[in-house]
């Protein structure tokens, strides 16, 4: 008998460790199975749903209040994202001439491979592996293949390291005017990572050595591919620099003005230019009512004092899918956690982990800047602000150190399963490139809200794989 | 004892568990209470580990952690196996020290919170890499845990519909 309790206890004990482990490193088909016992949770939901009763006249009012400020914030974040898109395209005239160009979004990047990107262009019409991709004045990467589903590509960035561009900087004198032939070189992949996480592009193999600064454009050799080479020549990919290595050699190394990791939203292809329209570009869809599902909040908050979270009412059987954003007007309210088939977690803003990308709208700036990847750090309990994280990659402006510039935020592109151009709230920046703690003021009516809408995104229709191969064999 | 009346004090069980943790929920995001506010799920179930039959320890465990999930965004899993954790310690507990007595009780529940507290935010820094929460809030936790169980646990059993439940020794 006492054996037998032992044994039980035994047994016991290794499926208390089994679930610890799963607990900490989910496998996701375990995860779906276990889900199932937790599906009573949506009916237990229920039967207390007379607290809400208590606190309706608030839920309303909250609701009132963001409906109201809709329509005017919704118009306000299309003009901006319709601004974003147009800063997409390159300023230099030279750029703008004999070449087709097809706007895309960034739509995700891969946590495992951040070097290449997914993107949604306007069209696929034309597009072929090797085209190269641009951002404004600044050279991005190449198209490597179509995508699986209809109107996606993949993108291989110049941060990836088997990335290969040709490039030139001019020789310059002490005052800047130029003298004898431009140095030639490769551009591809990182130069050995700094200290304050700023990323630098690598040079390899100059033609002459001993430059040290100057801007660096591609430049890539014609007799790979005279109508490729053409396309992409005279863009931008960034500042010649050279840092002291603690041995006390010079490393050479191009500081980008983009942010690779995070900040990457707007994209154009570059292609030979025919009969199809010079320019095209993406619809914007995120306004778009048959983009969103409808759900409620069956609690107000959690019973953990340090998470900030809400369960919802609908699960994976009415498409909700982790990651997806959670938002109400125009106001994003947090992200979709764990799923159940009838319910699901809602994140909110507040809890700690939370990524979002992010544009900022800064005062007195004509167009948003994107910020890249913000982390949440919680919420203040004396003022009810939210902390972020947000490692600085980007040159703000003339602003001095220590100033800082006031700012609106919305969500930008490139995180899986949120629009852009949902608000987050106010901030004030700081302008320095190193990690920074930045504190967002959010509209309190977000928090008090019942009714919420959940992002399912456009209807996609999956590319026949023969043409994804074909995309992908050039 | 019927197994109907067992029946319905487990669904009566079901009941107050979501109702005590839907008050917890509530006070939790209230800004008077809010990192003070005891874990009310927590000394609940401490309560009725001394008192119900052996067998049952585990069941209530599971259903603590359904109910607990209904009114958290934690991973349901983790909080299940936090709750199996506790049931099986209070297995063992219960052949060497009374744990129906309110010192125990509190100790039991100031330690069971903490340690809960700190599993999920383990199980969060793990998954998704941020930076786990000051001490003193899981230590305010315990304590207000702990006082409460010292306070009202006894009334867990004697809550309605729930004495059939109890251990016949």
């Amino acid at each position: 008998m006492i054996r037998d309790l032992g044994r039980r206890r035994t047994i016991y004990f290794v499926l208390l460790v089994v679930c610890a482990v799963l607990s900490l490193r989910p496998i996701p088909l375990v995860g779906g199975v276990i889900e199932l016992v937790f599906v009573p949770t949506r009916l237990i939901a229920e039967l207390v749903a007379p607290l809400a009763w208590l606190r309706s006249g608030e839920v309303r009012a909250a609701e009132r209040q963001i409906d109201a400020e809709a329509r005017v914030v919704r118009g306000a974040a299309a003009d901006l994202l319709a601004i974003e898109q147009q800063s997409a395209l390159p300023t230099r005239p030279k750029l703008l001439v004999g070449r087709r160009m097809i706007h895309g979004e960034v739509i995700r990047r891969s946590r495992g491979d951040l070097d290449r990107v997914e993107v949604r262009v306007a069209s696929t019409e034309g597009i072929v592996p090797d085209l190269p991709v641009i951002t404004g004045d600044q050279y991005v990467g190449r198209v490597a293949r179509l995508g699986n589903q209809e109107n996606m590509i993949l993108v291989d960035l110049v941060t990836g390291k088997d990335f290969f561009v040709g490039a030139s900087v001019a020789r310059t004198d002490w005052r800047g005017e130029a003298i004898g032939e431009s140095v030639e070189f490769v551009v591809g992949g990182l130069a050995p990572r700094s200290m304050d996480e700023q990323l630098h592009l690598a040079l390899h193999n100059p033609s002459l050595r001993g430059i040290k600064k100057g801007p660096v454009h591609v430049f890539e050799p014609a007799d790979m591919d005279p109508e490729l080479a053409e396309l992409s020549r005279g863009f931008s990919l960034g500042e010649l620099q050279t840092l002291q290595t603690i041995s006390g050699s010079e490393l050479p190394l191009i500081q980008s003005p983009l942010d690779f990791k995070s900040g990457l939203f707007q994209v154009i292809v570059l292609a030979p230019e025919d009969k199809a329209s010079a320019v095209e570009m993406l619809q914007l869809e995120t306004f778009v009512e048959d983009n969103w599902i409808r759900t409620s909040t069956l609690t107000r908050g959690d019973v953990t004092p340090t998470r900030e979270g809400r369960r919802l009412a609908r699960g994976s059987l009415a498409g909700l899918r982790t990651g997806q954003a959670v938002a109400l007007g125009a106001h994003l309210v947090g992200r979709v956690g764990e799923t159940g088939p009838l319910a699901a977690d809602l994140i909110g803003l507040g809890d700690p982990g939370v990524r979002l990308a992010v544009l900022a709208e800064i005062e007195g700036e004509a167009s948003p800047r994107p910020l890249g990847e913000l982390v949440a750090l919680g919420r203040s309990r004396h003022d009810g602000s939210l902390g972020f994280r947000w490692i600085c990659r980007i040159d703000l402006g003339e602003a001095r150190e220590g100033e800082l510039l006031e700012a609106d935020l919305y969500t930008g592109s490139g995180e899986d399963g949120v629009p852009r151009g949902l608000f987050i709230g106010e901030t004030e920046l700081p302008t320095t490139r190193r990690p920074h703690e930045i504190t967002v003021w959010q509209d309190p009516a977000v928090r008090e809200l019942e009714r919420v809408f959940v992002w399912k995104g456009p209807e996609v229709k999956r590319r026949p794989e023969s043409v994804t191969r074909l995309g992908g064999t050039r | 004892m019927k197994s109907s009346s067992r029946l319905l004090a487990w669904f009566f069980l079901v009941l107050w568990f979501a109702w005590i943790h839907a008050l917890q929920e509530r006070l939790s995001v209230n800004e008077t209470f809010a990192l003070a506010t005891p874990d009310l799920g927590m000394v609940f179930f401490v309560g009725l580990l001394g008192v119900v039959r052996k067998n049952d320890l585990f069941l209530v465990a599971i259903l603590a952690a359904i109910c607990r999930k209904s009114f958290s965004v934690e991973p349901g899993l983790a909080i299940l196996c936090g709750f199996l954790a506790l049931a099986w310690l209070a297995s063992l507990l219960r052949e060497m020290v009374e744990l129906s007595s309110p010192l125990w009780r509190a100790v039991l529940a100031g330690l069971g919170a903490l340690g809960l507290s700190l599993w999920l935010e383990v199980v969060q820094f793990t998954r998704v890499g941020v930076s786990l929460p000051p001490l003193d809030v899981l230590i305010a936790l315990a304590f207000t845990s702990g006082l409460a169980a010292l306070a009202i646990g006894g009334f867990s059993i004697r809550l309605p519909g729930l004495t059939p439940l109890r251990a016949e020794d």
